[in-house]
């Protein structure tokens, strides 16, 4: 399992790192990064952050 | 078995759709959508779809599996009653049904038909207008919202010259406070597009070619082209005989319950009618792709969920810049703030007389953005958010009472 954000879609909005800081980091200029990967027991809560990113630009990849 | 209809294909519908499928909603679950075009992310059309930075495939919405999308179908008539949709391609029965024909660009009456004239709503419009424009062409754009700043930014790397015609006094009104779009407006020559605020466009005629624009200052302007972006008008035209209550948009609940059994309403179309600051009609895209979670949850519970309150966010990317709203910025005092490592980047915080803070608006400074996100959902005071900010300068003179 593997978060990844696409740089040209991203807005910085922090829907993400509101929810799992630990994973996400936003940037005071461009796209937010990932900082770590996450643990395969937050599937559930990652697939709600992917709903909740309000420019869709996050993915998780098997 | 249940029938969830879903009528209209943008954020709002699509959202809603895939919310219901993942949530294994126990039924079919169909969109239907007058667009002949696959779903597609609106917010991309004004600006990368625009300039060509984005090919059309980026800004396609997938159809999420279990889901039957039905696109090039006009809905027409709505019998709540027999809980039936009328469309070109029949009638569509619905145990549920969620509107969301979103909204239809606003083109005044004495503008239709002239040609040179285009608004900005959908894949067609924006292969329509880009048909029209070359290096050589000069472009004048009616309305200085987010659309039409929006835009005006993705045609200055491409046209000759561009015109923003704004009525207001300051462009991107509706969302942004008075500091803001000061700043805008001064920004807006140095970045290559001629703004002219506080006038309105009294005609425009269509001479060899040419369009005149003559505004209420009497000026004149000529652009080969026209792009009106007055905002939109709720797409309730096929509603007209339904029995829902019509009031610039469907009237519905803080559950986006419309007056008629199982009908919900979403985005742009929804006119919400609650005691929340997620009251009235929104436009934006955010807005839309919320109520339609909202109401695939709803539908999945099979219950009353607490009203729709998210905290409202739109964003734009306009002369450069990046912009941010959250919540409400109608308060009584204003507070400017500036990163103290980047003086371009800064926010201003809406606060009530009880010091609450309910709202902001953040160029350029998205770490700002995130922190007064989360204390907006905490209801933080002004002393706590400030505490909370990255390293900041307080703006003292620009402190406004509204």
């Amino acid at each position: 399992m593997k978060i990844t954000i696409d740089g040209s879609k991203c807005v910085g909005a922090g829907n993400c790192e509101a929810d799992m800081h630990e994973v996400f980091e936003v940037q005071d200029v461009g796209p937010t990064k990932v900082i770590s990967q996450p643990a395969e027991d937050q599937r559930r809560l990652l697939e709600i952050i992917i709903g909740n990113c309000p420019a869709r630009a996050i993915a998780l990849e098997k | 078995m249940k029938k969830c209809l879903i009528v209209g294909g943008s954020a709002a519908g699509m959202r809603a759709a895939a919310t219901l499928v993942t949530g294994g909603y126990e039924g079919s679950v169909t969109v239907v959508d007058a667009d002949p075009h696959a779903p597609y992310d609106r917010t991309m059309l004004s600006t990368g779809i625009l300039t060509g930075a984005k090919k059309v495939e980026d800004a396609v919405l997938d159809v999420p599996n279990g889901v039957e999308h039905l696109r090039g179908i006009r809905a027409h008539q709505l019998d709540t009653a027999n809980r039936i949709v009328r469309t070109d391609a029949g009638d569509l029965p619905y145990t549920e049904l969620i509107l969301a024909t979103g909204g239809v660009a606003f083109l005044p009456e004495a503008w239709r038909g002239i040609e040179g004239i285009f608004t900005v709503r959908s894949l067609g419009d924006i292969n329509a207008l880009k048909e029209k424009l070359g290096t050589d062409s000069s472009v004048a754009i009616v309305g200085g919202g987010v659309l039409g700043m929006e835009i005006a930014t993705s045609l200055v790397e491409l046209c000759n010259r561009v015109d923003v015609i704004e009525a207001a006094e300051l462009p991107l009104g509706r969302v942004l406070p008075v500091e803001l779009g000061e700043l805008l407006r001064n920004r807006a020559a140095s970045y290559g597009v001629t703004l002219t605020c506080g006038v309105s466009v009294e005609s425009i005629d269509r001479i060899a070619n040419e369009s005149q624009l003559t505004l209420s200052d009497g000026q004149r302007i000529s652009a080969d082209v026209v792009v009106v972006a007055l905002g939109n008008r709720p797409a309730t035209g096929w509603l007209t005989d339904s029995g829902l209550v019509i009031e610039n948009g469907v009237v519905c609940d803080g559950q986006l319950k419309t007056n008629a059994p199982g009908v919900w309403v979403a985005g742009d179309l929804a006119m919400v009618k609650s005691e929340t600051s997620a009251s009235g009609r929104s436009e934006h895209w955010t807005r839309a792709g919320e109520h339609g979670a909202y109401i695939a949850r709803a539908i999945l519970a099979g219950e009353d969920e607490p009203e729709f309150s998210e905290l409202s966010y739109v964003w734009t990317d306009v002369l450069g810049t990046r912009i941010q709203i959250l919540g409400t910025l109608s308060t009584s005092r204003h507070v400017l703030i500036r990163n103290a490592a980047d003086h371009e980047q800064l926010a201003v915080l809406a606060v009530t007389a009880e010091n609450t803070v309910t709202g902001a608006a953040v160029l350029g400074w998205q770490r700002a953005a995130l922190t007064i996100r989360r204390q907006l959902a905490q209801g933080a005071s002004l002393e706590v958010l400030l505490a909370a900010l990255p390293t900041h300068q307080l703006d003292d003179s620009t402190l406004t009472h509204v």
